[in-house]
């Protein structure tokens, strides 16, 4: 078995558990689901550091896929999907969910240098990303067991947390605060 | 001596709470979770916090602005 | 009415008209409530223009969004064409080629300004074009921001400031945005100059002011005042007070509450007003009878103006909520030691946090009430009220919705 290829699997499925663990992470920092232990400030910074782990863990994965001989995959098809001769229909979606993840990512460090509407309409797209990427993963992985296992519970969260999202109530309409930040003000 | 002045965009601000968790020197929420801000300005270290303070603000509500170039601070 | 307008050619943008210096000579201050000198606001449009390369809108606010006010409408009434004159002037004098009047829908005003403006273009006497624009009924839509929001981008919602109108209002275009009525001095002052509209009124806001006197008077009407008149000298005006009179409101809903036996003999101006607490303000002069609550009559305005907001910022959204239920239970008898300690502890929290001046008006409104009815609040501890009254004396609009709501709908556009 040719390690690049191990590599290109493992850092694969990585990518997609941290790629998950930030979509839950997106929606609790905007549903401002929060406690003491882990209040507001760290469930952001953490959706937005485990954002970049999950595109390191995505380079590699992308970088051992071309570097790896043994498919023929360029470069170029990182970015203009549909185009490889393997598995086209399933390599392409990979390459699609990397178009949205990067445009994702692009918008949101020049946040302040862009249009709120814009940033926000292509930070919607992220959930597209994931789910493109969970089919990606069941239909290009050969470990059939280990691909469906994985996506099942991947898709299991995320489908967990929108429900939960679109239960709960906005958060402007119950403001409650964690503990700590709150204080009685002197008159 | 220069300093910087933690602003907010009123209408942007949703009540998370983040910059109150990260700059407690200067900033407080009142009862319905939206900041109170200190118009002191912040020098040295501090500057370092109100970055990041204005930087996790989910909203980017907050901005950093220099003392010189200000109106009468908001609070 | 008056005779045609002084002759004057519209300027080049970025160039003051010689209207601009004659009215910053004059003293003129804004008349919708902030009393902002009108020649220096003038001058601010024309440097934005010129810094921006972009040509100025004017804006006539006729919207008259105060309810225990109606001068705006009675000025609308009496003489239209005083306003469009003193705006189309205005609009020659800083660079703009239109002119938007606005003005509450369904209001008899929105009605008379759109027949006056027909009237004139018929005639095709502007050199400018004049828009009469009905705009939504919300309070806040008359607060200048929302209003060039609105006239640009179809939604009444203030925005965030700065950038203040003058620099960016209309389409984001430099924008002159008064009241009416001073729009109307404006005319008066290109005919008759500086120096005459001066010679009435303080020396700091010179002039005349419209006042609307209202509640517990002889004869509630509009009255047209030299500025620092004194409220004594309006009140009699209006046919004096009718029975004994404790509580008076100046300003409007945003306004303040102040002790008539403080402020009788004070000179209705900015200045001659602060020493009681009081604020001219769009010149609303209520009159509360002593046989009426004034808690719960604050109560009931305050309640009104917390679902007048935009519901853009939390402060006001939920402070205004607040503190319109811990008044209402107040006037109910139902608030003890605490709760009251609760309430001024929130006044003094929520001024200055939202994007526009609204709950800085609601909260000034129900803090001078509660100084102003110090004795009637200490009845009110103990679950008394001294008042015989029945029926309310200030106006509060029915509405049908009573909080903010999060998203601009119909009755925003």
């Amino acid at each position: 078995m040719n390690p690049l290829w191990l590599a290109t699997r493992a850092t694969g499925e990585v990518s997609l558990v941290l790629f998950t663990i930030v979509t839950v992470m997106g929606i609790a920092t905007t549903k401002g689901w929060a406690s003491t232990r882990w209040p507001e400030s760290v469930i952001t910074l953490l959706h937005r550091n485990i954002s970049l782990l999950s595109v390191v863990f995505l380079g590699v994965h992308i970088g051992t896929t071309v570097v790896d001989s043994y498919v023929p995959i360029s470069w170029l098809d990182v970015v203009i999907p549909f185009q490889t001769s393997y598995r086209t229909l399933w390599v392409g979606l990979g390459t699609v969910a990397f178009d949205l993840m990067a445009s994702v990512i692009v918008t949101s460090l020049l946040r302040r240098r862009i249009p709120p509407r814009l940033w926000k309409g292509i930070h919607w797209t992220a959930y597209a990303m994931w789910a493109v990427a969970v089919v990606h993963s069941l239909g290009v992985g050969t470990d059939k067991l280990l691909t469906r296992i994985v996506a099942g519970m991947m898709v299991g969260f995320v489908a967990a947390a929108v429900v939960a999202r679109f239960m709960t109530p906005h958060r402007q309409d119950d403001p409650v605060v964690s503990v700590p930040t709150r204080m009685e003000l002197r008159t | 001596m220069s300093g910087y002045l933690v602003t907010i965009d009123r209408i942007a601000c949703d009540g998370f709470g983040t910059c109150a968790q990260l700059l407690p020197e200067r900033i407080i929420l009142d009862e319905w979770g939206y900041p109170i801000i200190d118009p002191t300005p912040v020098h040295g270290t501090e500057r370092h916090h109100a970055k990041r303070a204005v930087n996790t603000c989910p909203r980017l509500a907050l901005t950093l602005q220099r003392v010189h170039e200000l109106e009468p601070a908001k609070r | 009415m008056f005779g045609a307008p002084p002759a004057q050619l519209r300027t080049k943008r970025g160039h003051a008209g010689a209207l601009v210096d004659e009215v910053d000579r004059s003293g003129l201050a804004g008349r919708g409530g902030g009393w902002f000198p009108t020649g220096r606001k003038m001058h601010a449009v024309v440097t934005a223009a010129r810094t921006s390369r972009k040509d100025p809108f004017v804006v006539v606010n006729a919207m008259e969004g105060e309810p225990a006010a109606s001068k705006d409408a009675v000025l609308a009434q009496h003489n239209p064409h005083l306003i469009l004159d003193g705006a189309v002037l205005a609009a020659e004098a800083v660079g703009a080629s239109v002119v938007h009047v606005a003005a509450h829908r369904g209001s008899r005003t929105l009605s008379i300004l759109e027949r006056a403006a027909e009237q004139r273009r018929s005639r095709g006497l502007d050199s400018v074009e004049l828009r009469v624009v009905d705009a939504p009924g919300r309070y806040v839509a008359s607060e200048e921001s929302a209003l060039a929001h609105f006239l640009g981008e179809g939604v009444a919602l203030p925005m965030t400031v700065p950038p203040r109108v003058f620099e960016s209002g209309v389409r984001r275009r430099p924008t002159l945005l008064s009241n009416a009525e001073t729009y109307a001095h404006i005319a008066l002052i290109a005919r008759h100059g500086a120096d005459w509209f001066r010679e009435v009124g303080v020396s700091t806001a010179p002039g005349t002011t419209l006042i609307s006197v209202s509640g517990a008077v002889g004869q509630p009407c509009v009255l047209e005042v030299p500025t620092g008149s004194s409220v004594r000298h309006i009140l009699g005006l209006a046919g004096g007070t009718s029975g004994s009179v404790h509580g008076l409101v100046t300003g409007g809903y945003g306004g303040a509450w102040v002790a008539a036996g403080d402020v009788l003999d004070s000179p209705w101006s900015v200045d001659g007003l602060r020493p009681s607490g009081g604020v001219p303000g769009a010149g609303v002069l209520a009159v509360l009878p002593d046989d009426a609550c004034g808690l719960a009559e604050t109560a009931r305005v305050v309640r009104w103006m917390a679902g007048q907001g935009a519901g853009q910022c939390g402060p006001c959204r939920f402070g205004l909520a607040a503190v319109a239920t811990d008044m209402d239970m107040l006037a109910a008898g139902r608030f003890n030691a605490t709760g009251l300690a609760n309430l001024e502890r929130r006044l003094g929290v929520i001024p200055g946090r939202g994007a526009c001046r609204h709950p800085d008006g609601a909260v000034r409104f129900a803090g001078t009430a509660l100084q102003v009815f110090a004795d009637e609040v200490r009845s009110h501890l103990r679950g008394r009220c001294t008042a015989s009254r029945r029926t309310s004396v200030l106006p509060v609009p029915a509405s049908t919705v009573s909080l903010p709501v999060s998203r601009p709908g119909e009755e925003w556009r």
